[in-house]
């Protein structure tokens, strides 16, 4: 059976295959493009955090994916691996990598993580100037290398950003050829997302049309999945638009349930009702599961839907609805659609 | 292989959960490996839930023969098989 096949087998039960759990929003880095608002909610302490992932378990939750903020800022972030590794998770670690020494990677080793997730945005001057933390490049640079010395899986990913486009082909080479580990796909760090708190400031640091194609190019061309003419199905419009409370859900800091990390939902908190009740009940939860790719009216016979990323927490941040159609997400789609037509003009 | 004698463990890198009576087995998998996803029909997973590091295949073989009709060399039989192929998988290890 594949993943996607669990996914779905798992949703049609009502049972969410992966849930990205929050555990803080501290972080020693500051990173400039970071969606994370300035308020640090009131953190779940050791038992409330075990008792949320009794309740993931129970429900049926295998996939679990422990975020930040930056998870190793927590004293007991030990004790909550080891927790979540004796109720049998698969664990996702998604982490900068900077406080992992090797005493931390003996315990992370232990739990058997499925993968650790690291984010690097560059090499050491570009990083370092997203991060705004001096060393910090060298400090995950050596965290990699530490986990991969203990056979633990790590994928590198990173922001595709003015800041570090160019240099990101560079940076796939060097992480796959230098560090042996894998890069992390090449059009997941392309979306950039507003704050919680609602500031459009990452906006900034989006690519333009320009360098959007460039880079897309770049990507195609060194990555050896990429193909000419690519097939990609033309989605039914019937299908569900994307997996938000339907396969997936994510928890916070202070234990509210939301749909994913786009789309934060209100009066959702697991102290005051039942993840079930949450789940099955909140009226967004059910608003996203009831979506379909044809309610977006607005992209019905849309020609550049095959190389659309649709993403209905990214329309309601743009536009003030889950159906809406996505300037950004056509934008994206766009430059796809023209990076592969140069690549077509290169290959001929 | 002999393996009635031998004691069934749940290998360590796995992921699971048993979810109206089957149990879905993930295999997380060594550095550079893909991951195994197996879902257990019924039989699969009481045998599942009977692996504890504790007793043998021949003792699971008895838990079951118990419960099921079958005589119990054909229970033998498809536990020994059923448990061949856990191994391969590598969600157990003896």
């Amino acid at each position: 059976m594949t993943q996607h096949e669990l996914r779905l087998r798992l949703a049609r039960r009502g049972i969410p295959w992966t849930c990205l759990f929050e555990l803080t929003y501290r972080c020693n880095l500051q990173c400039v493009h970071c969606y994370l608002g300035t308020n640090n909610p009131k953190e779940m302490n050791t038992d409330e955090v075990c008792g949320v992932l009794d309740t993931l378990k129970q429900v049926g939750c295998i996939s679990l994916i422990l975020s930040g903020g930056e998870i190793f800022a927590r004293k007991d972030i030990v004790k909550i691996l080891q927790y979540a590794r004796a109720s049998h998770f698969a664990l996702r670690l998604f982490t900068n990598g900077t406080l992992i020494d090797r005493a931390m990677a003996e315990a992370i080793a232990q739990v058997k993580p499925w993968v650790v997730e690291i984010s690097l945005y560059g090499f050491r001057d570009v990083h370092e100037q997203v991060t705004r933390v001096k060393g910090s490049f060298d400090d995950t640079v050596r965290a990699i290398e530490i986990l991969r010395g203990r056979q633990i899986r790590v994928y590198v990913k990173s922001v595709v950003m003015k800041q570090n486009w160019a240099e990101l082909p560079g940076l796939q080479q060097y992480v796959q050829r230098k560090l042996k580990v894998q890069w992390r796909s090449i059009d997941g760090g392309l979306q950039i997302s507003p704050c919680d708190n609602g500031s459009k400031r990452p906006f900034l640091f989006r690519l333009s049309d320009r360098q959007l194609e460039k880079y897309m190019l770049a990507a195609l061309t060194l990555n050896k999945t990429a193909k000419r003419n690519p097939e990609i199905r033309a989605a039914g419009e019937n299908e569900h638009v994307c997996g938000a409370a339907f396969t997936a859900c994510n928890i916070t800091p202070s234990g509210e349930l939301n749909p994913c990390l786009q789309i934060r939902a209100k009066d959702n908190s697991l102290k005051s009702k039942s993840f079930t009740e949450i789940w099955q009940e909140h009226p967004l939860f059910r608003q996203l599961r009831s979506l379909r790719r044809g309610d977006r009216q607005e992209c019905l016979g849309c020609k550049d839907s095959v190389h659309c990323f649709l993403c209905p927490g990214m329309a309601l941040i743009e536009r003030g609805s889950l159906s809406a159609r996505s300037p950004e997400a056509c934008r994206l789609a766009r430059g796809w659609k023209n990076a592969y037509r140069l690549l077509d003009k290169h290959l001929a | 292989m002999d393996i009635l004698s031998k004691i069934p463990k749940k290998s360590p890198d796995i992921a699971s959960r048993i979810i109206d009576e089957e149990a879905i087995i993930i295999s997380l998998g060594q550095s550079g490996s893909g991951e195994t996803i197996e879902v257990l029909n019924f039989t699969g997973t009481k045998i599942w839930e009977l692996i504890d590091g504790k007793k043998s295949v021949s003792e699971i073989v008895r838990r079951l023969t118990e419960t099921h009709d079958e005589p119990g060399k054909i229970v033998e039989a498809d536990v020994v098989g059923f448990f061949n192929k856990l191994l391969t998988s590598k969600f157990v290890y003896f």
